[in-house]
């Protein structure tokens, strides 16, 4: 066994467990602690996979921004326990499991038909250099990223209106 | 190299992860942390689709997933000012106790 | 790559001009500092904006298709489409939008939302690329879940808003995860190249099904079909009424343009494949949808539920593109899709005008209950005619526009041969006559003392829009010979990309 397949299922096992543990902890700081595990691990994967500049984008927005995020606002108002069984609404945790359960196998199903088992060929030591992405995204994806850049604009608007404190006499 | 259907499993594994969470968490938090690991999924996805696809120099995996980055900031922001409007009226984040729209 | 540059922004222009008008609202809500304002400037700027951006889109009708910036395409059928929004959007904001305007703080930035929310379902209409569809339909989503929960101090509209973005998000989620199967199994975004690496390697096969039912679940969130439609009734109830008005018409448009541009261009080839799912799930959406429509005594979630049930019925014309004998598929005078546009279309003047109906009663009397209709027409003569010529319409009465939608969509679907499908829509069509004239029952012959309360006086502004809903509805319905060639030639054109 080569060593990057042992790198790989290293990665994976962590990426796997704190996946488990954002969905089984009790604690929502838990849960969002070990979703910062879960993003490190993917950032891990971009680079071996030739995927350097998104691999930085995913630490500093995700694991610098997004979790961060999280945190403060579970301190702030959703830090209470979620309770053993009864922390689940009553009819969806079935429906949870069986959907992802489902899910799953139909993937694995998909996916274990060998199609794509061919490993990659081209080298794509270059492809992931910023300057790469950037040329990308300013030519063909000129147009999505300028939207994205509005998007971004109505997530600021939209959170700062939403998250006011509500002025007395409003209304 | 790792085969590509390693990738795409453990991709799976943890978008289903995500799923039963978003479905099942009751704390509106969770459930949202639980579209981030989906939406993380869907990127391992894309990442490793382009690496092992023919047309790897057209990078269009990669400016996928860093629009799916961009796309689930602004849904965090948006999402966790609504929980927060809805725990300033409300007193809960609790999906279970907002029921005031049923019938 | 060479047509990067200001001589490729013409086809795009419409759009560019409604988000630069959103952008100006933001600056002369800086301007304003802490002042309270009216907000009616900024209706009037975002209406201008809005019909600037119609007039333009008018003046793209029948021009050759081409691609902008290799992600948009100016073609007839987005054209039809962005004729639907802009029409729809320009309705609200007059008729719903003094009613925004008392009711929100933020009124400025209501109105930035507003036109960039216009801009992003005009993108998503016109995109011929994944990563640009998923951009604007979350775009849109994003938008619309703020809109939806901008009323903060009313618990109803946060409760619709979280809810609204706690069922998008997962659908949306599911959506992505199905495109990034189609972006794995022919190595592009660009829905033409996936048709054909779809045609070129037939061993992909195994992974269309799942791509395909998992795009299906994000589409059909936008469209409310069952079953992802629980949504629907909670936030067009819980959400202020101008946004539900918005919400039910011109987003679900996008929803089924959206919907019919994927499923045709990109995955033509396998289209006996999926138009039995269509069916089905068209038949489940308009059973469930007036089956739970006949138990409301809310007349706003009444049409909450029989939107939901309306979108089973356009649904059907996308099912009845696909003929189950494989016919030839433009020569056929109905070929479904002319339905789905046309119905989209009278339907937007139809529900539109229904649920500014809704908020003039509710303006009035603070209830949506159908107690607060019961003997509408001593009070308000006028508005319970309008919402009598509405009802008739969502019923599918011949002469107003709500027929002819019906017809085209129930006549292609016998065409292709569809006649259970058809069957049960027609029996569903039955049911839901029902509910529709119970309103107008409480509404002309309540038979109860409650004496009428005086006049109802409501708006001038939501007067005209209704009246104005009216004469569109009966417009269609009486076969608009221009309404029927612009269809016939949107439906024509998305056809002819099918391989």
């Amino acid at each position: 066994m080569s060593a990057s397949l042992v790198f790989f299922i290293v990665v994976a096992a962590v990426s796997l467990t704190s996946a488990l543990g954002v969905v089984t902890s009790r604690w929502p700081i838990h849960s969002a602690l070990f979703m910062l595990v879960n993003f490190i691990t993917l950032a891990v994967f971009y680079v071996t996979l030739g995927a350097q500049f998104l691999a930085a984008a995913q630490v500093i927005i995700y694991a610098g921004g997004i979790v961060i995020l999280i945190l403060f606002v579970v301190m702030l108002i959703g830090s209470e326990k979620i309770g053993g069984p009864s922390g689940h609404r009553l009819w969806t945790p079935y429906a949870g499991v069986a959907l992802g359960v489902l899910m799953l196998a139909t993937m694995i199903y998909t996916f274990a038909s060998s199609l794509f088992g061919a490993p990659g060929t081209a080298d794509a030591i270059e492809a992931g250099h910023p300057k790469a992405v950037g040329m990308t995204l300013f030519t063909q994806y000129i147009l999505p990223i300028e939207m994205a850049a509005v998007l971004l604009l109505v997530a600021l608007i939209g959170a700062l209106l939403l998250a006011r404190q509500p002025k007395a006499g409003a209304q | 190299m790792v085969p590509l259907n390693w990738y795409l499993v453990l991709a799976a594994f943890i978008f289903s992860c995500g799923l039963y969470a978003a479905l099942a968490r009751r704390n509106a938090i969770a459930a949202l942390m639980g579209i981030e690991l989906m939406l993380n999924a869907v990127n391992i996805n894309l990442v490793a689709f382009w690496r092992y696809g023919e047309f790897v120099e057209r990078l269009e995996g990669q400016v996928f997933a860093l629009f799916v980055i961009a796309v689930a900031a602004a849904e965090v922001a948006v999402g966790l000012a609504l929980i927060i409007s809805v725990y300033r009226s409300r007193r809960t984040v609790n999906l279970d106790e907002l029921d005031l729209l049923q019938g | 790559m060479g047509d990067i540059g200001f001589g490729s922004l013409g086809g795009i222009l419409p759009e560019l001009i409604i988000v630069l008008g959103g952008l100006l609202i933001l600056v002369l809500d800086i301007a304003q500092a802490d002042r309270q304002d009216s907000g009616r400037g900024y209706l009037a700027v975002s209406v201008l904006f809005l019909i600037v951006g119609l007039t333009g889109v008018l003046l793209q009708i029948g021009m050759e298709p081409y691609i902008v910036l290799s992600t948009t395409a100016i073609d007839p059928f987005a054209t039809y489409l962005k004729l639907v929004i802009y029409t729809g959007m320009i309705l609200v904001a007059i008729g719903g939008g003094s009613y925004m305007n008392r009711h929100a703080t933020g009124r400025g930035e209501f109105w930035a939302l507003f036109l960039f929310v216009t801009a992003a379902m005009s993108f998503a209409v016109s995109a011929t690329n994944l990563l640009l569809l998923y951009l604007s339909i979350e775009f849109l989503s994003i938008t619309s879940y703020i809109l939806a929960g901008f009323l903060r101090t009313n618990k109803r509209s946060a409760e619709a808003g979280l809810k609204y973005f706690l069922y998008g998000s997962v659908a949306a989620a599911v959506m992505l995860y199905g495109m990034s199967l189609l972006y794995g199994a022919t190595g592009s975004l660009d829905l033409g190249e996936i048709a054909q690496g779809l045609a070129a390697n037939a061993e992909m096969a195994a992974i269309i099904p799942a791509a395909t039912l998992l795009t299906l679940v994000g589409l059909g969130f936008k469209a409310s079909l069952a079953p992802f439609y629980q949504w629907a009734p909670d936030v067009y109830d819980g959400a202020p009424t101008p946004i539900t008005a918005y919400l039910s018409t011109a987003s679900k448009a996008v929803g089924f343009a959206v919907m019919a541009r994927v499923f045709v261009v990109a995955l033509g080839a396998y289209r006996v494949e999926w138009a039995p799912i269509l069916a089905g799930l068209s038949v489940l959406t308009m059973t469930v949808g007036n089956v739970i429509a006949l138990r409301q005594t809310s007349v706003k979630r009444m049409l909450a539920y029989s939107s939901v049930a309306q979108a089973g019925y356009i649904l059907m014309g996308l099912t009845a593109v696909v003929s189950s004998q494989q016919a030839d598929l433009t020569v056929l005078g109905m070929n479904g899709l002319n339905g789905l546009l046309l119905y989209l279309f009278a339907y937007l003047f139809t529900n539109i005008g229904a649920f500014l109906v809704v908020l003039a009663v509710e303006d009035e009397t603070g209830s949506t209950e159908l107690d607060a209709y019961s003997n509408l027409v001593q009070r308000a003569p006028g508005m319970a005619w309008a919402m009598f010529i509405f009802l008739l319409s969502l019923a599918g009465i011949p002469l107003t526009g709500g027929f002819v939608g019906k017809f085209y969509v129930f006549g292609a679907a016998v065409q292709h041969q569809y006649f259970w499908l058809a069957g049960v829509g027609l029996v569903n069509a039955a049911i839901a006559a029902y509910y529709y004239l119970n309103v107008v029952r409480t509404m002309f012959f309540a038979s109860d003392g409650e004496a009428a309360t005086g006049r109802m006086a409501a708006p001038v502004a939501i007067q005209s829009v209704v009246l104005l809903c009216v004469l569109a509805t009966i417009w269609i319905g009486l076969y608009p010979p221009r309404l029927l060639e612009w269809a016939n030639s949107a439906s024509r054109q998305l056809l002819a990309l099918m391989l």
